[in-house]
């Protein structure tokens, strides 16, 4: 990472990745409830507003009260080829946006999934701790309809063999949709499919209807 | 940081500019001021400058709540070549509502509009303007092998030795027919662009209509695009390029969202604008033929690949809609003095053809021609049709001059730019297409003859006789 036009650039971020030597260290997923760091925000980013937030949302996520019932056709419709984009934000308040590599539902009443992600994308895996919020959006490569789901992570695991296994078949997928329906290549797609995994139980209470239109945005309701 | 990551931030956004084709979708992030993330895709990034990034702003409504709270963004973009992937850190910086920025991804917001016909209501708000502060690549996959670029756009680009042929074989052309043919062939000999489409302007100007084409099943002759609709009919609409490299994106996206703003009830069902071409053209290049400022026509170069044209290919094919709209409009002005002078037609009889007859059947509502049932041709070129053949029944005429069909008053045709020549060509070429039983042939400039070889059953509904 650099910067160019001699502006500030974020923070550089060391992580330790699945299979790297660690040391002493915890990684980034044994990191505990994620604090906001105010580093340098002139403009209105509030910690302590954000703290605030985040501790109510994670208190009644924690507790089961508020969790989102995920329908059953939006379970097939998340579990498919459908395109996937995590959003972050850092100590300072910044985003962080990157690729998810497939997941599987794991309660579809209490909202919980197992989301694979990158274990390469340092800057993204450095806020991927316990606690933190996180947004997820599926996009149905054919249609362009989208979903967001937003919650917080509960958990940051070593992918399994069977998380492996899950975002091969999922890139499989992936890959044939997008070649049937861009025709772009599945070799040019492979560019673009990390080596290694991560796996992150994420429990989400709220969804909205982010499909491109005059309604993206809306809160999906009756189901959170 | 590795060399790849030190070549893009030493060079800026100059560096990853094919990112900004729209092949595939960008993905934005932005976060609230109580650090809840928000995330979606977006069809189009612009690039403004080497530092500048550029977003259209219709839907973002907790994107654009966000940024007034946290003006900062992560965006995701990837090259449709060689297909890396890029990680941009911005700052907002400024919305615009009108200047060349916004021109242009307004631009980018009709073109999309336009496939499914909500102009009306899908338009640009404001054009959010961005600082990049970073760029990081996250390419993965690094041991898998590059894909193969692409070969480069179709054509030869800045092609001045092909440019200069083309020049010289469109000067050698004696007629309209010959000028759109050699045309259509010189881009495929001398630069590659296979799939080629010539419209001209109607009397009207209300629409174009397909006079030649290449590299289609069918040659599309006839087939018509309402100015302003589509890529072809606003670079007519505009008198300006138009150059797209990801339709397919753009239609997924249309139609996507024409269905929402059907949901809302705001626009009624509509349908997708049939355009003629390739149905699955992911490339296209629409540049308009000009002569003395005034339009004349489009000349279309499509391709199936993603980004197949750049900036060479559309100076390129801008040049050579110069030259061909002038070289037409000069044809045209041309006719009309040498008919002024010419003398009156010599007349042949017609031949006396037996067997089975072709039917045509003439609607003078629309002048909508059939033969045998099959429709062949409507408008001014069918009233003309329809004109000659009831001229050969009733006269045994099989020869004539532009000028005295010009004459007919049947035909309603404005006294300035009636484009008399290019109706004749468009009929010709529809009768050629069809392998109909009857055809037109030139016999000399502003001359031709109606070669008919059945018996005719001429059927007018309301016409004249």
């Amino acid at each position: 990472m650099s910067d160019i036009g001699g502006q500030s650039v974020v923070d550089g971020v060391s992580v330790a990745v699945m299979g790297a030597s660690r040391g002493s260290s915890p990684a980034p997923w044994e990191r505990r409830v994620r604090r906001p760091r105010h580093r340098e925000a002139p403009w209105d980013f509030s910690p302590r507003k954000a703290s605030a937030t985040f501790a109510k949302k994670f208190l009644t996520a924690i507790s089961g009260e508020f969790g989102a019932v995920i329908d059953a056709e939006t379970v097939r419709m998340i579990e498919s080829d459908v395109s996937l984009v995590v959003g972050l934000v850092d100590g300072s308040g910044a985003p962080i946006v990157s690729r998810a590599c497939g997941l599987n539902v794991l309660d579809a009443n209490a909202g919980t999934v197992r989301l694979l992600l990158d274990a390469e994308d340092a800057p993204a895996l450095a806020e991927l701790v316990h606690g933190a919020v996180i947004a997820l959006t599926t996009g149905n490569v054919r249609t362009h309809e989208a979903k967001q789901f937003k919650g917080h992570v509960v958990s940051i695991e070593a992918a399994t063999p069977a998380d492996n296994a899950r975002a091969a078949q999922y890139y499989d997928d992936f890959c044939r949709v997008v070649e049937e329906s861009d025709g772009i290549e599945r070799a040019a797609v492979e560019r673009l499919i990390p080596t290694r995994f991560v796996a992150c139980l994420i429990a989400f209470d709220e969804m909205f209807d982010q499909t491109p239109g005059p309604g993206a945005g809306a809160p999906i309701e009756g189901e959170t | 940081m590795t060399p790849a990551d030190d070549r893009d931030a030493r060079h800026g956004l100059n560096a990853v500019r094919n990112c900004f084709h729209g092949v595939v979708p960008a993905v934005i992030a932005t976060a609230s001021a109580d650090g809840t993330p928000n995330v979606t895709f977006l069809s189009r990034v612009c690039l403004v400058d080497n530092e500048r990034v550029a977003l259209s702003n219709q839907f973002f409504s907790k994107t654009a709540r966000n940024l007034a709270e946290n003006p900062r963004a992560s965006v995701l973009l990837v090259d449709p070549v060689n297909y890396e992937q890029y990680r941009l850190t911005l700052v907002y910086e400024r919305t615009e509502r009108r200047g060349p920025v916004f021109e242009r991804l307004r631009e980018d917001v009709d073109a999309i509009a336009s496939i499914t016909g909500m102009q009306a209501v899908f338009k640009l708000r404001a054009a959010d303007i961005y600082r990049t502060v970073q760029i990081e690549r996250v390419t993965r996959g690094g041991s898998r092998p590059v894909p193969p670029p692409f070969a480069g756009p179709v054509g030869t680009g800045a092609s001045f030795a092909g440019m200069a042929e083309l020049s010289a074989r469109l000067g050698r052309c004696g007629d309209l027919d010959a000028l759109v043919s050699v045309t259509i062939s010189g881009l495929a000999e001398l630069f590659g662009f296979d799939h080629t489409l010539i419209l001209l302007l109607d009397e009207e100007g209300k629409r174009l209509y397909t006079i030649a084409s290449r590299g289609y099943g069918t040659e599309g002759v006839g087939s018509e695009v309402i100015v302003g609709e589509g890529i072809i009919g606003m670079a007519a609409a505009r008198a300006a390029p138009m150059r797209v490299g990801n339709l397919r994106q753009m239609a997924k996206y249309s139609r996507q969202v024409r269905r929402s703003y059907e949901g809302t009830g705001e626009i009624g069902p509509g349908h997708e604008i049939p355009v003629p071409g390739l149905a699955d053209a992911n490339s296209r290049v629409a540049v308009p033929l000009m002569a003395l400022g005034q339009l004349v026509g489009v000349l279309v170069v499509e391709s199936r690949r993603s980004v197949a044209f750049d900036d060479d290919d559309e100076a390129l094919l801008t040049a050579i809609g110069s030259v061909l709209g002038s070289a037409i409009e000069a044809e045209r002005a041309r006719e009309r003095d040498e008919q002024a002078s010419s003398a009156p037609p010599q007349t042949a009889s017609a031949p006396s053809n037996e067997g089975v007859a072709t039917t045509v059947r003439f609607f003078a509502v629309d002048g909508s021609t059939f033969l045998d049932g099959d429709y062949l041709i409507k408008g001014v070129a069918g009233r003309v049709l329809w004109s000659l053949l009831h001229r050969y029944e009733t006269d045994g005429r099989v020869d004539f001059t532009n000028r005295e069909v010009r004459l007919d008053p049947t035909l309603e045709l404005p006294d300035f730019r009636d484009n008399l020549e290019s109706r004749l060509t468009l009929l010709k070429r529809r009768l050629q297409e069809r392998g109909a039983s009857i055809q037109i042939e030139k016999t000399g400039r502003g001359r031709f003859r109606l070669v008919v070889t059945t018996a005719l059953n001429l059927e007018g509904v309301d016409a004249p006789r």
